[in-house]
């Protein structure tokens, strides 16, 4: 108790800048000093005169202790006092506090669960060291309509070699998916991400057990077998398929029939690039042979020098892309203008969160705006009370409390339910939390936990202060009106239109937020609508998709295997109709080919027969395959519609030929050991309907579509992976257990990897809008709820306060329709005001939603009309029903002023 | 030693008020000594017991304290009546002098018994 008294003494004299204690001790001086003085007049020798001073005081540590306990006991019991006041206040009108606690922890709860994902996701830096310097280097490559690409091979060698602006520059591929032969012998689909030893020493993170790749590791040579391609391991693979063991470090395993290294396991939660990878495998480029423009699917990750900016950075590196020329096989002026390469940086964490930040913004933004609605609905309620404590408060003040003191006591009253909104809230934020995460398309760049931090405590704590001030401030200004005529008994004064600006002022500003919360919410509902409403070009409906993988060895097999096993598929009972295709719309995993005659690469998807009937994508023109060859030797193919058009323009194009170029743009050429490799020739036998490409904003997918028949394609191309398609007569998922059996018994190193149904894949592609939509949704509903119920409260309480002047109307002989329209005209006046207000700040903060929107402009006037009207109706019509309710009064009554 | 009693810690606030009343403001040695003297030095209270009491005079509102000079010089905190100090100092003086009435009467009783 002593160390806590004086601990509170040390803070509160911090805070005061002033310490009792210091004070108490010159006294005592002062106080011995003298009495010492008095001894030395009575004769004593100063010594003396001095120790019988201090025996008279008594003890000095004594007498402080008691004085603090003094100082203390008192704030102590004045703040209890006041807090057990204010709870017995409230616990008058446990309504009150109820509905006020609910409204504030809905504002406060939604803005701390939305306002934490934003934190850990756009705002905190990305875990790695000196974050805030890594960048992505990107490129344009504008000649190729490719608006967002990576680094070639000989991008990435020319800047590491010349680069002034970046300190080291690392490469990553995301997403290839490899055979794992585990050591329980069963082979596993694994998500591999190929990374160069840069990108770990650029992200500073350490391994949990082994080490990272080395520089040694991939010396020139690496890729010749001469010894084992090192890789690390995920937590959670070398938890779930190595049984934790540390002892896999330093031993071979098996990753497409092929001996890789373990040299590491990365620690838990270390999720870069995405969380999807399990393994990372050493890739660096070759310094032989490098080509400037012929791929450019390095992501690149580096490090600004200290000091540089991102612009600087870029500006070197165009001018870097300017003197390329020549540096490499293909670097020849002709080609390079061909391309077109435009360098550009961004910071990593763009890079890594994506999008998301587009969504979060804007939903941050739209709670931030429902707290507001919330808070100024709480404040009609505490000017309400506030008001019908005239009495009670006027008594106080005659009695002698000061207005500080009345003051104190509505801000307790306020910061106890504010602060218990606020723990509401915050609880309900925490548990909210896990399943928004669940739901949202959100790829954390630390996976591990996300909670509510220290930060959005204490900004909640904060708010809930300040709304008590607030709180404390109105209800302060509005009881404590001239003493005499509160305490007269009647409200006979407060017709003034003074009383009555304070309401409207709360109403306008509810009507203005819920206004513009309401656009946003109908600009991003437009926005899920307008990509939902957008052809897809098939039909997704009761269709599993069954993701395959094929040992490379067996890759000479592909066309025998893989018509095999749909025709087994076929067979299984339940199933309607079944194909395999290498890629699907949608799932972004296109592989991208130059063709004659286009100048921009071209998605390549390989099909077995019969895919677009069972995906539902009509064949718009020539057949959708036949066996014979359009001419002997050639090899038939279709083209997307949009395709055509491009290559083709008006003209048709069945029975053109067409060519798979390099993508230098050169004719491919092809060596095995057995001699040039047998290229057969393309011929258009046919024309598809346009499906979606990688994502549903973007246009239709350009697509050549290659049947899995003979002749056969190049081997550098066949497909490996294919996605079953499976069309169901019930529902698809009952079908997995019987195709997975299909597939052991097609081939038994055949495996299986993602297995989900198609719908879902068109979910996940408007993940985020549907995301946005759902909460800005629920956002605006709760805000509208609360605007309509704070225009019913206002009105309700405007009548109350008019009820004598309303009764003298009424025994003057106005008619109840007259009051009530003068009632509500004053209520709609407010709400005009608001509405007002609301159009003008939706017009500039609608801007915030610009990166989400899609087929509507931030600024569309019918949204903002319509929700306009909306608004204003409901609010017309609850300002309508208060005023009839309130009017129902005999003037009688009303005129005694009970 | 033995026979001086220790000052009750109620009276102590209004013996307090008293001298004020009586000396005008004064600084805590001042204010201890007149007690003492007051008392014909019957009461030995440790002069150190006075500063809290008259911390809760201070806090209640009844008397003012401030820095000023003592007659040597010294910098000391000065003690004054406040209004409301002196208005309780009449109530309890009534209702003191009542309550002491009340028990001597009861003496009295005894006495003649």
């Amino acid at each position: 108790m002593r160390a806590l008294n004086r601990a509170f003494l040390r803070i509160w004299g911090a805070l005061t800048g002033r310490s009792a204690e210091a004070d108490l001790r010159r006294e005592i001086d002062s106080h011995i000093a003298e009495a010492t003085d008095d001894f030395i007049r009575q004769g004593l020798k100063p010594a003396e005169a001095r120790r019988a001073a201090l025996r008279h005081f008594g003890g000095v540590a004594q007498t402080e202790e008691a004085y603090r306990d003094a100082l203390v006991v008192r704030w102590v019991d004045a703040f209890g006092r006041h807090v057990r006041h204010a709870s017995r206040a409230l616990g008058r009108s446990p309504g009150f506090a109820l509905v006020l606690v609910g409204i504030l922890a809905i504002g406060i709860g939604a803005l701390a669960a939305v306002f934490t994902l934003l934190n850990r996701v756009v705002l905190q830096p990305l875990p790695y060291v000196a974050a805030d310097r890594l960048v992505a280097v990107r490129h344009a490559a504008t000649g190729l309509q490719l608006s967002d690409v990576g680094v070639s091979e000989g991008l990435l060698i020319h800047y590491r070699q010349h680069s002034q602006t970046l300190e080291a520059i690392g490469t990553y591929e995301q997403g290839a998916m490899l055979n794992l032969a585990t050591p329980d012998g069963s082979v596993e689909r694994v998500r591999i991400t190929r990374a160069s030893s840069a990108l770990f020493g650029l992200l500073g993170e350490a391994p949990l057990h082994g080490r990272l790749f080395t520089e040694e590791d991939g010396r020139p040579g690496f890729m010749d077998g001469r010894w084992p391609i090192p890789v690390l391991l995920s937590h959670g693979l070398w938890r779930d398929r190595f049984n934790a063991d540390p002892a896999v470090v330093g031993t071979m395993v098996t990753i497409n029939e092929l001996p890789r290294l373990v040299v590491g396991v990365m620690p838990e939660g270390f999720s870069f690039p995405d969380r999807h990878t399990q393994i990372w495998m050493l890739n660096e480029v070759p310094l032989q042979n490098a080509s400037v423009a012929r791929s450019f699917d390095l992501n690149a990750v580096a490090r600004l020098r200290q000091g540089t900016t991102i612009d600087t950075a870029e500006r070197e590196l165009a001018e870097l892309v300017s003197r390329i020329e020549g540096a490499f096989r293909d670097a020849t002026p002709a080609r390079l203008a061909e391309v077109g390469l435009v360098p550009f940086v961004r910071p990593l964490k763009e890079q890594v969160v994506g999008d998301i930040a587009n969504v979060l913004w804007p939903l941050s933004g739209g709670m931030l705006l429902l707290l507001g609605i919330a808070v100024a609905n709480a404040a009609t309620l505490f000017s309400i009370r506030a008001q019908q404590r005239r009495r009670e408060v006027s008594v106080r003040l005659a009695l002698g409390a000061s207005r500080h003191q009345v003051a104190a006591a509505f801000f307790l009253e306020a910061l106890l339910l504010t602060m218990t909104g606020a723990a509401v809230g915050l609880y309900g934020a925490q548990a909210a939390l896990a399943t928004v995460l669940r739901m949202a398309p959100i790829e954390l760049p630390r996976s591990s936990e996300v909670g509510l931090g220290v930060i959005e405590v204490l900004v909640a704590l904060s708010l809930s202060v300040a709304i008590a001030g607030f709180y404390a401030v109105l209800s302060t200004r509005r009881a404590d009106g001239p003493a005499h005529d509160a305490l007269r008994g009647g409200d006979r004064t407060t017709t003034s239109p003074g009383g009555q600006r304070g309401f409207d002022v709360l109403l306008g500003t509810q009507v203005a937020l819920a206004l513009v919360l309401m656009v946003f919410s109908a600009l991003a509902s437009r926005t899920y609508t307008n990509l939902t409403q957008r052809p897809l070009g098939f039909a997704p409906e009761r269709i599993l998709t069954v993701e395959i993988g094929l040992p490379f060895q067996l890759a000479s097999q592909h066309i025998r295997l893989y018509t095999d096993l749909v025709d087994r598929v076929r067979r299984l009972p339940g199933v309607e109709s079944a194909a395999a295709a290498s890629g699907l719309p949608l799932t972004g995993t296109d592989e991208r080919h130059l063709v004659s005659g286009s100048p921009a690469p071209v998605s390549m998807t390989f099909f077995v027969p019969g895919y677009f009937q069972t995906i539902g994508t009509p064949i718009a023109a020539g057949h959708g395959f036949s066996d014979r060859a359009a001419a002997p030797g050639s090899l038939p193919v279709l083209v997307s519609a949009s395709l055509e058009r491009r290559l083709f323009g008006a003209h048709s194009a069945i029975g053109q030929p067409l060519e798979r170029l390099e993508r230098d743009g050169s004719p491919i050429q092809t060596f095995l050991p057995t001699g040039p490799s047998a290229r057969p020739p393309f011929t258009i036998v046919g024309v598809v309907g346009d499906v979606r490409g990688t994502s549903l904003r973007e246009g239709p997918a350009e697509v050549l579509y290659v049947p899995l028949v003979e002749p056969r394609v190049e081997p550098q191309i066949v497909p490996t992976d294919m996605t079953l398609v499976v069309r169901a007569a019930g529902a698809p998922l009952g079908l997995i257990s019987a195709v997975r059996d299909a597939v052991r018994e097609a081939n038994p190193r055949l495996s299986v990897g993602k297995v989900q149904e198609f719908e879902s894949i068109v979910r996940s592609a408007r993940a985020e809008e549907a995301f946005a939509g759902a909460l800005l949704g629920s956002a605006a509903l709760v805000a509208f709820a609360l605007g309509l119920i704070g225009v019913h409260g206002s009105v309700a309480q405007q009548v109350r306060r008019r009820r004598q002047e309303i009764g003298v109307r009424v025994a003057l002989g106005a008619s109840r329709s007259s009051i009530v329209r003068l009632v509500t005209t004053a209520a709609l006046a407010a709400v005009g005001a608001g509405a007002t207000v609301g159009i003008a700040a939706a017009l500039v903060g609608a801007q915030l939603l610009d990166a989400l929107l899609y087929g509507v402009e931030p600024r569309d006037p019918s949204t903002i009309a319509l929700v306009c009207a909306l608004l204003v109706a409901s609010a017309a019509l609850a300002a309508f029903t208060a005023s009839l309710r309130g009017t129902r009064v005999s003037p009688v009554n009303a005129l005694r002023g009970e | 030693m033995a026979d001086k009693r220790d000052v009750l810690y109620g009276t102590l606030g209004l013996m307090v008020l008293k001298t004020l009343e009586a000396l005008g403001p004064l600084h805590g040695y001042r204010i201890a000594r007149r007690i003492e003297q007051i008392s014909g030095n019957q009461l030995a209270m440790n002069q150190g017991t006075l500063y809290p009491a008259l911390l809760k005079l201070e806090q209640a509102g009844w008397i003012t304290a401030s820095w000023g000079a003592s007659e040597s010089g010294r910098e000391v905190k000065v003690y004054a009546l406040t209004r409301a100090g002196r208005k309780q100092l009449r109530a309890e003086e009534a209702s003191w002098q009542n309550a002491s009435d009340i028990v001597a009467r009861f003496f009295k009783i005894e006495e003649g018994r």
